[in-house]
Order: C-alpha cells, then structure tokens, then sequence
C-alpha cells in the first residue's frame, strides 16, 4: 500500500467505486483498479451503491448508465452528487441511447467509456482527473 | 230485411194481466191478514181484561183499598191501552188511568181516524153479584207499519219487473240494430260496388275514346311516316354500305389495342411482383437490422468482461498465482458461453431448424431445462410431473423453450422483488405441472413474478419485443416457432403484480 510503482505515497491512496449489474464486469475492474494502486469498490444495486458513499467518499466513480432500470444509473449518479459533490462521475454503457447519455453529461459525467472499452483508455483518463482534482485541492 | 226476425210487439214483455193480478192478490192477502190480525188481537185483549177485572175483584173483595200502583201495575200489563177504568156498581169512578195515549204519527193517525179506537168493559163480580166494572180504551196497531211495508214490497215488485223488462227489450233491441245495421252495410257495400263499376264503366268508355283519337292520329301520322321512311330506306342503304367497312375498321383497330393492353398488362405485373419482392426482402432486411443492432448491443457487455479479463491477466510485470487466473480462466469461459448463447438464439430465431423428434419422457425435459439455468437461491421450483407421459418430440427445441420461458420466469419473480411486490414477497415459486390431457400433454409454467400488463401480453410473441433493460427480445418468438413445429399450442395469461401462467399443449 505504501510503495506504488516505485514512488513513495505519502498521501492517501486514490478511491475508487464502480457500479455495474454484470458482476464479472465490477470484480474484473476492481483487480484492475486494485492493482493500479486504487483503493476499489464495486456494487452491482443502485441503493446498495448510496449507501456506500453515504459511508466514506471515493475520488471517482464508475457507473453504468443503464442498472436494472433504463435510466439506472442516471439516477445513481444524481443520487451521489447531492451526497458527494466533490466525486468526479465516470459513466460506461454498451447501448446508444442518446438522451440517456445527454442526462449522463447533465448530471455531472465527466467522461463516457463506451464497451468493451480500452481499459488503458479508462485508466489514464480517470487518473489524470483525479491527479488533476488533488493537484487542485493541494 | 231478415224475415226471421219476430216483430217488436211480440217479443216485449208488456204489463199483462200477471203484473195486475199479483200485487192484486197481494193486497187481498194483506187486508186479509190485517183484519184476522185485529180479530185475533181483540179476541186476546177481551180475555186479559177479563183476567184483569178478576185480578181488580179480588182487590175489592178484600175492601182493601190498594194504592193506585196496585192498579197501575195491573194495566201495565196491557199492551196498547188508552185508559183503565174502573167504576163501582153506581157507575162512579173509583180509579181511572190515562196510559200509552198515541203520540207521534199514531196520536196524528188516531186524530184523523185511522187508528181505531175500541172499548172493552167486563163486569167485576162478586159471587153473582157485579160489584163494578172495568173499561180500557185500545187503540189498535199501527196499520201504517203495515202499510209501509206493503207499499215497499209493492214497489220493489214493480221495480224488478221495470227492470227485467227494460233489460229484455234492451237486449232485443240491440239483436235488431246490428241485424239492421249488417243489412245496411251490406247495401252500403253493394251499392258502392255498383257505383265503382259504373265510374269504371266510364272511365273505360272516355279512355276507350280517346284511344280512338290517338289511334286515329297515328294513322295519320303513320301513313306520313311510311312515306318518308321509304324516302330514307334509299338513303340508308348507300349508308349502310359505308358503315360495314367502318365497322370492320374499328373492328381491327380495337383487337391491336387489346392485344397492346394485354403485353402492358403482362410488363406491370412483372414490375409489381419485383417491387413486392424487393419490399419482403427490405422487411427482412429491416428485422435483420434490428436484431443486428440488438445483437452488437448485447454482446458488448460479455465482451467487455472478456477484454477486461484478458487485459488483467497480460498486463506487464505483473505475476498471478494459478487461483487468479483459473478464476479469471472461469470469466472469459462463462462470458463467452453468454455470447455463444445469445448468437445461438438469434440463429435459432433467423434459421430455425426443423425438429427431429424420437420418443422420450416430458419429465426427463423438463428435468434437463431445469438444470441448465442457474436458479436462484430465493426461488422454490415445484415440479408436478406425470412420469408415464412419453411424447415424440425434439428434446433439444423442446428443452430449449422450457429454458426460455423459466428464464422469463426467473427475471419476472427477480424483479417483483425489486419492487417489493406482494406476491413474491415471501420469496419466488415456479410451479410446473405436466399432465395428459386428451391427446395432448398439457405442460403448465406457474411464477409470482412481476407479471405482464394486457398490451405486453399481446405483445410477447413479437420478435425482438423486450421490456428488460437486457436481452435481444427473442425468447418467446422462439418457443412459439417451436411449440407451432410441434403442432402444439401457447397460451399465455398474466395480470401485472401478481404472476403468469404459461399453458403449453403439445400432442402426445
């Protein structure tokens, strides 16, 4: 937890939570992310996904747009940004629902990964935010 | 006028000697009754005054003089007395009492004389000496009682008899009215049959006349006519000729022009079979488009999980011991068997195959379908299956519509639970029965899911129709086209919150 990728952290390791309904899609981002020096969740219900950030704060967090309801995780998302203003919003989907994604934005997206992503993609676009948003609080 | 009919005077029942006669006898009946009446009355007063006055010479014998309502009692017992006298022998009154004077109508009858007035005396003896005498005044009944009751009854004979009489002539004389008023309508009708065939008469006679006239006119005109129309036959013979090669002109012209039709005809059809061609194959391609479209969707996901699980494991300097990569072995295995699936589906739905069937047990199907789906461990399924039910069928297709329609069920029960519905609140149940029903082995799917609303139910069998955020849509498309290659039947009931009952026949 200490030594990551050579390089002393003496600040606190980013966080991460990633909200999907395919559970092989959460558990394979989590090693991911784990292995990338993240401290990672995953959740695969809405409900279950606020009362996590209603626990502790995450930097960023990866949501699917579309959980068990269409407009899903829309509503995550809202739901979250009234607890944790300061998270930065990723979102991913594998459907072309243009007005789902324009709410997405709306309520706060920063970015859309579009599946099956690039994880490096993800990876490099969620780290750069995140160092961006640290840099800025610092 | 009917000769039958007897005449007025005949039939009435007048006042003949019978209705003289007997209130007649009536009256001679009752004179005679109220004078014996009289009689005997008087006969009886003469006997109790003569009681009396031995009664009032025992008084006197006694030389006791009684007070007077001794006496007075001794009249009382007198009916319609006027006075009681009593005299002694020297004709001096010894006790006189005014009694019962008639008041009313019989005091004003007696004043005018009709009540009669008689006396009776009878001596009153001692020994055989008379030592006084008794007198009472009697006034006899009331003959107005009688008469009243007389005249009464005389009237309501004469009234019955009135009556009768009135009823009877009333009944003749209506026989007679409508016998006279048949007879009236009757010359009313003939009269008016005469009067119309007489206008007939006429009407034929001025029609017959003018006819005349116009016949006559015709000839005229007709003789006319005849001579011009031999005129124009002259003509119309040269006419003729030209006309015939006009005619046979037009003749050819038209057989071109049907014959052009016909090759014009031939060409649109042609065409519009082409167009109908292209149209089918453009709704293919739309269908196709679609379930292409849906298709990319659905395996984005379990590709994505592949990619992610490819990247894990080559990702660089970075060594995993044979736990993480047999798991993440398992990912890829598992979500390519999910993509197998959906493909596979979508082929079955594209190119259905046609079912090879052999003989084997429904129960054993069902048994197979249930064991390729993952249930979930809040779900109870309840299998009631007839073993003996052996049925000629594709198992595969078979097993693949039960597969399709429990994973509807599954979904259904999942999300009522979601919502917290009441029915599967205490958990899921899927029910199946299997039984013989007739010819047909009747296959029945029973869940507490969420069920369906009525527009979704008309809905369920339309290819790529979903209400799931996921899936291609497919699932209920492919178990009616394989239930229909059975020769079987689907029947789908459903109300929304409460659960959906599958019927599924299959011939045996």
């Amino acid at each position: 937890m200490l030594v990551l990728g050579g390089i002393a952290m003496k600040e606190k390791p980013k966080s991460i939570l990633i909200v999907d309904d395919d559970v092989d899609i959460c558990n394979t981002l989590k090693d991911i992310f784990a292995d990338k020096g993240y401290h990672a969740e995953v959740s695969n219900d809405k409900s279950e996904a606020v009362k996590m950030a209603k626990t502790r704060t995450y930097d960023a967090a990866l949501i699917d747009i579309i959980l068990d309801k269409v407009d899903g995780g829309v509503h995550v998302i809202k739901e979250l940004k009234k607890i944790r203003p300061n998270t930065l919003f990723f979102v991913m989907t594998a459907y072309t629902r243009e007005d789902l994604i324009v709410e997405a934005f709306k309520s706060g997206a920063l970015k859309l990964f579009k599946k099956p992503f690039d994880i490096e993609e993800v990876l490099t676009v969620i780290a750069e935010e995140v160092e961006k948003k640290h840099s800025k609080n610092s | 006028m009917n000769p039958k009919t007897p005449p007025l005077s005949e039939n009435r029942r007048a006042f003949g000697p019978s209705a003289v006669l007997v209130p007649l006898l009536f009256i001679l009946v009752f004179i005679a009754f109220v004078v014996i009446n009289e009689k005997w009355e008087e006969r009886n007063r003469a006997k109790s005054v003569e009681e009396r006055a031995r009664v009032v010479s025992v008084f006197l014998w006694d030389f006791d003089y009684r007070p007077a309502d001794e006496y007075l009692r001794v009249a009382s017992e007198l009916e319609h007395y006027e006075n009681f006298i009593v005299v002694d022998a020297d004709g001096d009154v010894f006790i006189s009492m005014e009694c019962h004077k008639p008041h009313g109508l019989d005091g004003f009858l007696s004043k005018i004389g009709l009540i009669r007035v008689n006396e009776i005396c009878h001596a009153i003896e001692y020994g055989n000496k008379q030592i006084g005498e008794i007198r009472v005044r009697f006034y006899n009944r009331s003959i107005y009682l009688y008469l009243e009751f007389f005249v009464f009854l005389l009237l309501f004979y004469f009234a019955a008899m009135f009556f009768l009489d009135t009823i009877e002539a009333k009944k003749n004389l209506e026989v007679r009215v409508k016998e006279r008023t048949a007879g009236l309508v009757r010359l009313n009708a003939e009269l008016e049959n005469a009067r119309n065939e007489i206008a007939n008469k006429a009407q034929e006679m001025v029609f017959l006349n003018k006819e005349l006239e116009v016949s006559n006119r015709e000839l005229q005109t007709r003789s006319e006519e005849l001579e011009s129309i031999n005129e124009e036959l002259s003509m119309s013979n040269e006419e003729l000729g030209r006309t015939s090669k006009e005619l046979e002109k037009a003749k050819t012209e038209c057989e071109n022009w049907g014959k052009d039709m016909e090759v014009k005809v031939n060409e649109k059809t042609k065409d519009l079979m082409k167009i109908q061609e292209q149209l089918a194959r453009s709704e293919k391609l739309a269908v196709l488009g679609k379930l292409a479209g849906s298709l990319s969707h659905e395996l984005r996901n379990p590709l994505s999980s592949i990619k992610n699980a490819v990247y894990y494991l080559t990702m660089p300097n970075k060594e995993r011991d044979k736990k993480a990569i047999d798991e993440y072995l398992e990912i890829i295995k598992r979500q390519a068997e999910i993509m197998n699936k959906i493909i596979h589906d979508s082929l079955d739905f594209a190119r259905p195959k046609a079912p090879e069937p052999r003989r084997c047990g429904i129960c054993d199907t069902i048994r197979e379908a249930l064991a390729e789906i993952r249930i979930p461990e809040n779900i109870v399924v309840d299998v009631k299956c007839d073993e003996k039910i052996e049925m000629f069928i594709d198992p595969f297709q078979i097993r693949q519509a039960f597969v399709n329609i429990l994973t509807n069920s599954i979904q259904a029960i999942h999300s009522a639970c979601c919502a917290g519905m009441d029915g599967a609140k205490d958990g899921g149940v899927i029910e199946i029965t299997a039984q013989k029903d007739g010819d047909f082995a009747k296959i029945v799917f029973r869940d507490n899911g969420e069920g369906m609303t009525k527009e979704t139910t008309e809905k369920i069998y339309e290819p790529l129709f979903t209400t799931r955020v996921r899936g291609v849509g497919l699932g209920m498309a492919i178990v009616k086209g394989i239930i229909e290659k059975h020769k079987g039947s689907i029947d789908v009931e459903s109300e929304f919150s409460k659960g959906t009952v599958i019927t599924l026949r299959l011939p045996v």
